[in-house]
């Protein structure tokens, strides 16, 4: 069972960091909250997304009925979990309509669908076959030497300005400098800011390659933080963590580098 | 052009990445008819060598076309070749169009320059120079190409449903009727002007419960190059009929249709798109690129900057940049 209620505004930025990545994806369901993690496609990129229950205005969830029944399961019950399969673009399609501030959840996982309410429209989600998605990736296991925090509109203004150039940027650390570059037939961009003008960083000296297509998707995903983290590393992959929700809910992106190659 | 069912397609977005080491069967003339549409100074000429030859297409294959082999992806370009009589009617409506199109242009250029490209985008035409200039500078390339005996998408699907290419690129849904398993859209279009579209043929018979040959009927209940469509009848509409129907014959046997006006030769259409004429003789292969021929031919006939025409080439012989996956970190 899980029903809740939830400001729109809210419930669209956090789909909206998810749309970034996937069109659709299995999303778990429990007590504490709604968990996803999922690969794109192309396996390039990966999303961590997590939302505590407490930023919904209601919020119920029992595991299902078999469970709750075992007894012998209670100490773990707040471990238990539904999963469901999301066709997220139509989620956030239906959201856009509404016209509404809140939107009311009731999942029927019996018949596998959602039901949606904004004020008087009522819209039935059919969900997908949680079996015909993609297995939800491992958790990595990655250790970056750098780490640097930076307003979200700032990086996002430079990721406008590259789309312009090319089609890959080079994100690193020269020192106590964090710079972005990119590069295309004509012309050149960069941006670096010194360390007093980032939130923070890690001091160090390396690069790497990065899709610029991604980067540009993830950058719209995160339009709503302040601020970002981009943790990196040498012919690395790139994770930028950042919260949605007013706090309550946590998104890490991890994005495969670019590499030169012979 | 092409057939109108785009209202019931629900196409995916894609990336180029997602491309990467595929092969994908393009229709050219409908690759060269876009960048003859779209490559145009804004007073709506096109762009043009010193000795006033069009020079558009040859820009587009030449940046475009390096940008996706930059990319990992083995484009074949699949030529038109005598297109079918019964599209007669449906040419010589759009060559009057262009004519009308050309002439407004000349006008608007004195008259309305803001309406100016509107008008030249609508006279881009494709001549016999074009097509073998654009053989010409694909053959310098590497790049396959393929003569169609006739529908350059028929071939293109036929291609693909041998599993020949993985993919078919138009900006029309004809390449569906004829069967291409997976098609592309918006392929040449600029970056950031249109997404990179894919549609899934079998999708679509999932999502609407109905088979190619039922797609193809609804198709000409709509309209298509080689028939005009019953009056009236929008592609929803179309599609309840079919599906409650099955086939045009039992329409007509269950009367449901009063008049046959716009569709009277719906089985020949049907054969077109489902006999569609193709041939089995075709090469793909991929040759190495000739970079002093690439140049000679654009710098020196068709004066193109040599330094842009360099830059592009080393996009396509340098170093390659290669996307890594994140499994390898996970």
């Amino acid at each position: 069972m899980f029903e809740a209620k939830i400001d729109v505004s809210v419930l669209r930025e956090c789909i909206e960091t998810i749309t970034a990545i996937v069109d659709e994806g299995k999303i778990k369901i429990a007590e504490d909250g709604l968990k996803l993690r999922a690969v794109d496609p192309a396996n390039v990129a990966m999303i961590s997304f997590e939302l505590q229950s407490d930023v919904f205005d209601e919020f119920r969830f029992a595991a299902k009925e078999k469970e709750a029944e075992s007894g012998a399961e209670d100490t773990s019950e707040s471990k238990a979990e539904t999963e469901i399969g999301m066709d997220f673009v139509k989620l956030l399609g239906i959201l856009g309509i509404g016209g509404r501030k809140e939107v009311e959840l009731e999942l029927d996982e019996h018949a596998q669908k959602l039901f949606t309410r904004m004020g008087s429209l009522a819209y039935t989600i059919s969900l997908l076959d949680p079996s015909s998605l993609r297995k939800e990736p491992k958790v990595p296991e990655l250790e970056f030497p750098v780490q640097v925090t930076i307003e979200t509109e700032e990086f996002r203004r430079t990721i406008r300005a590259a789309e312009k150039i090319g089609d890959h940027i080079v994100l690193g650390v020269d020192g106590e400098v964090f710079y972005m570059e990119a590069e295309g037939e004509m012309d050149k961009l960069r941006l670096s800011l010194r360390k007093e003008q980032l939130i923070h960083l890690t001091p160090g000296t390396l690069h790497s390659l990065y899709s610029l297509d991604y980067i540009s998707a993830m950058s719209k995903g995160m339009s709503h933080a302040e601020s970002i983290t981009l943790n990196l590393g040498k012919d690395y992959p790139l994770q930028i963590e950042f919260e949605v929700a007013d706090g309550k809910g946590k998104v890490s992106y991890l994005l495969a580098p670019r590499i030169e190659s012979e | 052009m092409g057939v109108n069912i785009g209202e019931i397609l629900e196409p995916k977005e894609t990336s180029l990445e997602v491309l990467s080491g595929k092969i994908v069967a393009i229709d050219a003339y409908n690759m060269l008819y876009q960048f003859l549409s779209i490559i145009r100074q804004p007073d709506g000429t096109p762009l043009k060598d010193s000795s006033g030859r069009t020079t558009s297409h040859l820009s587009g294959l030449i940046y475009r076309t390096t940008n996706l082999m930059e990319k990992g992806i083995k484009p074949v370009f699949v030529f038109d070749g005598k297109p079918s009589e019964l599209k007669a009617k449906v040419i010589k409506a759009r060559s009057e169009r262009k004519e009308e199109a050309k002439r407004r242009w000349e006008e608007a250029k004195v008259l309305f320059p803001e309406e100016a490209f509107k008008y030249a985008q609508a006279s881009a035409r494709i001549d016999a120079g074009i097509i073998e200039d654009s053989k010409t500078l694909l053959t310098y390339l590497g790049i396959p190409c393929v003569q169609a005996p006739s529908e350059g998408e028929a071939q293109a699907a036929y291609m693909a449903r041998k599993g020949d290419a993985e993919l078919v690129s138009s900006q029309d849904y004809d390449s569906l009727l004829f069967g291409a398993p997976v098609m592309l859209k918006n392929l040449s279009a600029p970056r950031k002007k249109a997404k990179l579209e894919v549609v899934e043929l079998k999708e679509l018979e999932e999502k609407h419960g109905i088979t190619r040959e039922e797609l193809v009927d609804l198709a000409i209940l709509v309209g298509t190059d080689f028939n005009e469509g019953l009056k009236g009848i929008g592609v929803k509409r179309a599609l309840k009929l079919i599906k409650k129907h099955l086939s045009i014959e039992k329409l007509i046997a269950e009367s449901e249709i009063e008049k046959m006006e716009g569709i009277e030769n719906y089985e020949l259409v049907r054969t077109i798109f489902l006999q569609p004429d193709v041939t089995e003789s075709y090469e793909i292969i991929w040759g190495t690129t000739d970079e002093g021929k690439v140049k000679e031919f654009l710098c020196e006939v068709h004066d193109f900057s040599e330094e842009r025409v360099s830059k592009a080439l080393e996009r396509i012989s340098m170093p390659k940049i290669k996307q890594k996956r994140i499994e390898q970190w996970l």
